[in-house]
């Protein structure tokens, strides 16, 4: 009996060496990765306020001998930045907002929704993500010119303001949710449309955060399409201005590193907020199934 | 579902939108405030104990969008970074005085993009009035019918075009013998060398510098030092392809370098007909390239990134383009020279390509004014302040044969070898097959550095693939 | 009269049901109306004018035009560069999307608690795919260096000679593959935790009471309720990979020796170096088929929805 007591209350001391041993080895290996996932960011912090002649050396420095701020003063003033930031701005917002509204509408009805040709739409959605880029980039030019709006905030985000890889994302969660929870408003009454904004919405804010983070990623480092339709720089976006340090043959780095560094800071910003209302998960007390 | 469920995630819906919201006027806020009226920053110092050879290019107020007050613009495309466009832009505000009706709008491309920008604007009907570009383009942008014809204002302007180096007309002169484009700057590749490495390996490059490539192999070895890390020579990072077939660029002068063409005449004019390469010194330059790699192991397959400027490289094959940003990237780290690459034999040094920016402008309703106006943008005194501020060539003989320019190389020593060479550039496969060619070359020459194959073998191969992308384009040789 | 009323009931049913279904087909289709249309209006010309391209030979910038019909096709499907570059491609997917795909489940899975500091992670993981391409590039360039890099140094530490990385036709492939997954694991991962997001709280308890261990309730809870979630990763990192770009132009050039020449390179250089649009446009017609094959299998094949 005493043998019996003690054993087990040996055991649970064993199991907690255990868990805490894991416990460390997982937060010593996350906090390696994490490491390395920022080495090139530190590098361009570093770079940026460091004077030119220390930016290459080897091995690369990631603390500045001397910390300089003139450069980020430089890099914001020498290139229109406030405006660049302006037209970047608008064109992220916009698209970002485009792109839920449609793509929600759109990944209910493929998820949820009966109607003739509905996965045969869908595959035609996903075909749309498998075309190179590079060859459409001729003829979408032409339509733009014949809408005249070559060099205006149109032709930067009508474009973009569906995504058919929005509505790939936004379905595959949909049909994740329980069909339960929309059953009983179907038997209510509820048209798809209160359905689609009053339960699935509420019930689906990580993913919605999630596609708001990534389209107003993908706009804000958006490139090519917006050096092909702006023909004069007041329609830059930030992505262009970095380049603007750049010559043919030879880079002013300091400034493209400070760039770099403020550029990169709004999706920062939006990617943590967005952390915030991550982590609710869905409370499900009191289904009856 | 509890109701509870449901008003929390309303309540996060709405303070999520207000987050975004105010992220959102943050942004806007932020971008609207800074007023144009923000100071200029300080000038760029010039790095300390750097010789004060180099102009530093002066960082003033904020790049306008607009230059001129008159009410025809003209929408100018370019690809000169900030550091360039700072001089051009200045330069181009002169010309209120001789047409105050016209106003100018430069817009930015990066190089690597602007080709491309031009292509799709020449298909959707919407092109600029003027644009900048790569010499190598000229042919090609010839070849689209699209640009204007220069010959008429030539005459009209009184305007003298052999007063540039005959190397750089062979782009803008088409098959028809008219004139398309006009030399800006120019450039060609040479040597950057450390001095203090060159100083500790017991060499002394300005009394007896390498003149050959048997010196230069010599040099390299001894500036080469596995325990501290250190290459002796750097012929650039590109591999096959880099930006325009590297390699090719690189044999090409090699291969004046050997006193041989790379491709045949044709018509009389240079460097445009059958591939000559793969016979007389095109091989011996190969095999150069290759043994300097692999047998003298003093050139290393891939450098490190900006490994001349962290002083870990003895000499470095480079451009005038280059020395400004070197400079400052130096420091106060070891001070550099410049000297002629060496050739086969001692003559033949300094052989090199011609690289540099050309004007051109497009057919259309303003392709009057824009004829004169980069005819006045290319005239002596422009060049010659353009090139002294943007760290270019001058590309009129008689600019750089004048006593202000010579003047201002003895300021600036760094530039000497460069408008030394300038008699020996030549043009590199002047034609619209441009990059086929290279690229296709730049192929198997990479096949021969890495030992798939001899460097005859691949020399033969990449002259039969020349012929046969000529014949499929259509081009005869 | 009881009868006569259930019957009404039915009827009732049956008549909310057909107008349901009706209003359904209805709503769907309009729906989809925004985003299709708007998707068309971008694309449907383009795709057209594309497809005519592929049977032309064009240089895109001259008026010279020639039709070749399947010429460039046949060209295509019977160079050696294009089998090449289909190997290669294949390499880098098979190489870059299951390793991203696992490695981002793991740090899902770990980071979903609701732990203090975890949200900190979250954004130091998700910081590769924000971080500007020109200082990413600078850094790996850097870590690949033979001389130079952390990366023969760390093979260093385990008895492993330097290898040459980049400027080597064999491992320059591994080293792009390692980058890629270093770049694309935070953005799987933020989609990997929005899926654990909704699994109910409630299923893990219950499986606790039942005494269920880690391992089993991985296998019978998570993953199952995940496969719609792994479903789109697989499907669009697969779509992504077979046109990866950016990386290779920017760290080989599709060298050395054409080892990392993938598709969509060779499609970049022919439209605006070779200045060939038409055979350009034939191959990103083969790429596109190839791509849909693919999809389509996984979508025959994979559980996607929820069982």
């Amino acid at each position: 009996m005493a043998a019996v007591t003690a054993a087990a209350s040996q055991a649970p001391t064993h199991n907690q060496a255990r868990a805490v041993l894991r416990s460390v080895i997982s937060h010593a290996l996350l906090l390696f990765g994490a490491v390395w996932m920022l080495v090139p960011f530190l590098w361009m912090i570093a770079a940026s306020f460091e004077p030119d002649d220390e930016i290459f050396t080897y091995p690369p420095t990631f603390i500045p001998h001397q910390i300089i701020f003139q450069h980020w003063a430089s890099a914001w003033t020498l290139v229109p930045f406030p405006q660049f930031f302006l037209n970047s701005g608008i064109m992220a917002f916009c698209i970002t907002f485009g792109q839920l509204v449609t793509a929600a509408f759109a990944a209910y009805a493929f998820a949820r929704l009966q109607f003739p040709g509905r996965d045969r739409l869908f595959l035609l959605f996903l075909a749309t993500l498998m075309v190179p880029g590079q060859v459409l980039l001729i003829p979408q030019f032409m339509i733009i010119r014949t809408l005249d709006w070559l060099n205006t905030y149109e032709a930067l985000i009508v474009p973009g303001l569906a995504s058919a890889y929005a509505v790939f994302l936004l379905r595959q969660f949909f049909l994740g949710i329980p069909r339960e929870l929309e059953d009983a408003a179907r038997i209510d009454g509820c048209s798809p449309l209160r359905i689609l904004w009053q339960i699935i919405v509420p019930l689906s804010m990580p993913a919605i955060i999630t596609m708001g983070i990534f389209a107003f990623l993908a706009s804000w480092n958006a490139f090519l399409w917006p050096l092909i339709v702006s023909t004069s720089t007041s329609m830059y976006t930030v992505q262009l201005g970095l380049t603007m340090f750049r010559g043919a043959y030879s880079t002013q780095w300091s400034y493209v590193m400070a760039a770099a560094c403020f550029i990169t800071l709004p999706v920062l910003i939006v990617f943590f907020l967005g952390q915030k209302y991550f982590t609710r998960g869905i409370a499900l007390t009191g289904i009856k199934g | 579902m509890g109701p509870e469920s449901t008003t929390g995630h309303v309540r996060s819906r709405r303070e999520f939108l207000t987050a975004l919201v105010i992220g959102g006027a943050s942004v806007v806020v932020a971008a609207c405030s800074s007023s144009p009226s923000t100071p200029a920053p300080a000038a760029t110092k010039p790095a300390a104990g750097a010789s004060a050879s180099a102009p530093q290019p002066v960082p003033t107020a904020v790049a306008p969008v607009t230059i001129g007050k008159g009410s025809k613009k003209l929408e100018v495309w370019h690809y000169y970074g900030q550091a360039q466009a700072q001089p051009l832009q200045k330069i181009v505000e002169n010309y209120a005085t001789v047409d105050p009706t016209l106003s100018f709008e430069l817009t930015f491309t990066p190089g690597a993009n602007l080709l491309a920008k031009i292509q799709t604007a020449i298909a959707g009907n919407a092109v600029p009035d003027i644009v900048q570009t790569d010499l190598v383009w000229v042919p090609i942008m010839i070849d689209s019918q699209k640009t204007l014809a220069l010959d008429d204002y030539f005459k009209e302007a009184k305007f003298d075009i052999t007063d540039f180096f005959d190397a750089l007309l062979q782009y803008d002169q088409g098959e028809d013998g008219k004139y398309y484009a006009i030399p800006m700057d120019t450039n060609n590749i040479q040597l950057f060398y450390n001095k203090k490495l060159v100083a500790d390996a017991g060499l002394d490059f300005e009394k007896s510098p390498p003149q050959t490539w048997d010196d230069l192999t010599e040099a390299a070895g001894k500036l080469t030092s596995s325990s501290k890390k250190q290459w002796g020579l750097d012929l650039g990072a590109e591999t096959t392809q880099g930006a325009q077939g590297a390699l090719a660029n690189r044999h090409m002068c090699m291969t004046w370098q050997a006193g041989s063409k790379y491709f045949d005449d044709k018509g009389g004019r240079p460097e445009r007909g059958a591939a000559a390469f793969n016979k007389d010194g095109g091989v011996p330059a190969w095999q150069w390239n290759v043994d300097i790699i692999q047998k003298t192991k003093a050139v290393p397959i891939q450098p490190p990134q900006n490994g001349f400027v962290t002083g870990y490289e003895g000499m470095n094959y480079n451009g005038p383009w280059a020395i400004p940003d070197t400079l400052r990237l130096i420091g106060s780290k070891f001070e550099m020279g410049v000297i002629s690459y060496p050739g086969k034999t001692a003559d033949l040094a300094g052989n090199s390509w011609s690289g540099g920016e050309h004007f051109q402008v497009f057919k259309g309703t303003n392709q009057d004014v824009s004829a004169k106006f980069i005819i006045w943008l290319t005239s002596p005194q422009n060049i010659e302040t353009f090139a002294e501020q943007a760290g270019y060539i001058p590309t009129r003989k008689s600019v750089i044969d004048g006593d202000t320019y010579k003047a201002w190389l003895n300021k600036n020593p760094l530039y000497k070898a460069y408008a030394a060479n300038m008699s020996k550039v030549h043009p590199r496969v002047p034609t619209r097959l441009f990059f086929d060619l290279t690229i296709a070359i730049s192929n198997h020459l990479e096949e021969a550095i890495y030992q798939k194959s001899s460097v005859q073998d691949a020399l033969n191969a990449a002259a039969d693939e020349s012929l046969s992308i000529m014949k499929q384009k259509g081009y005869q040789p | 009269m009881a009868i006569a009323s259930s019957r009404t009931v039915k009827v009732e049913q049956l008549a909310k049901h057909a107008s349901w279904r009706k209003r359904e087909w209805v709503s769907a289709y309009l729906f989809i109306l925004p985003s299709g249309l708007l998707i068309a209006a971008f694309l449907a010309f383009p795709v057209i004018y594309s497809l005519w391209l592929s049977l032309l030979n064009w240089d895109g910038m001259s008026p010279r035009m020639s039709f070749v019909g399947a010429g460039n096709y046949q060209t295509l499907l019977t160079s050696h560069e294009f089998w090449n570059s289909m190997l290669v491609t294949g390499y880098y997917t098979l190489g870059s999307v299951p390793l991203r795909m696992a490695a981002a489940l793991a740090l899902a899975i770990f980071l979903n608690q609701k732990v203090r500091g975890l949200g900190i992670y979250r954004t130091f993981y998700f910081t590769p795919v924000v971080t500007s391409g020109i200082a990413v590039s600078i850094v790996w360039l850097w870590i690949f260096d033979p001389t130079w890099g952390i990366a023969n140094w760390v093979l260093g530490l385990v008895h492993i000679p330097s290898l040459q990385w980049l400027s080597s036709p064999v491992e320059a492939m591994p080293g792009l593959i390692l980058m890629s997954v270093w770049k694309g694991v935070g953005f799987d991962m933020v989609i990997y935790l929005a899926g654990l997001q909704g699994i109910p709280e409630t299923y893990y308890e219950a499986a606790t009471v039942d005494g269920a261990g880690r391992w089993a309730m991985f296998r019978h809870i998570t993953w199952p309720l995940l496969a719609p979630t792994t479903f789109f990763i697989l499907v669009t990192g697969i779509i992504g990979a077979s046109q990866v770009f950016d990386q290779v132009f920017v760290m080989t050039n599709g060298g050395p020796l054409r080892s990392t020449e993938v598709l969509v390179f060779l499609l970049y250089q022919y439209a605006f170096k070779f200045f060939e649009m038409g055979y350009a446009s034939a191959l990103a017609w083969v790429i596109f088929l190839v791509i849909l094959a693919f999809t389509l299998l996984q979508w025959k094949f994979l559980p996607q929805d929820v069982t």
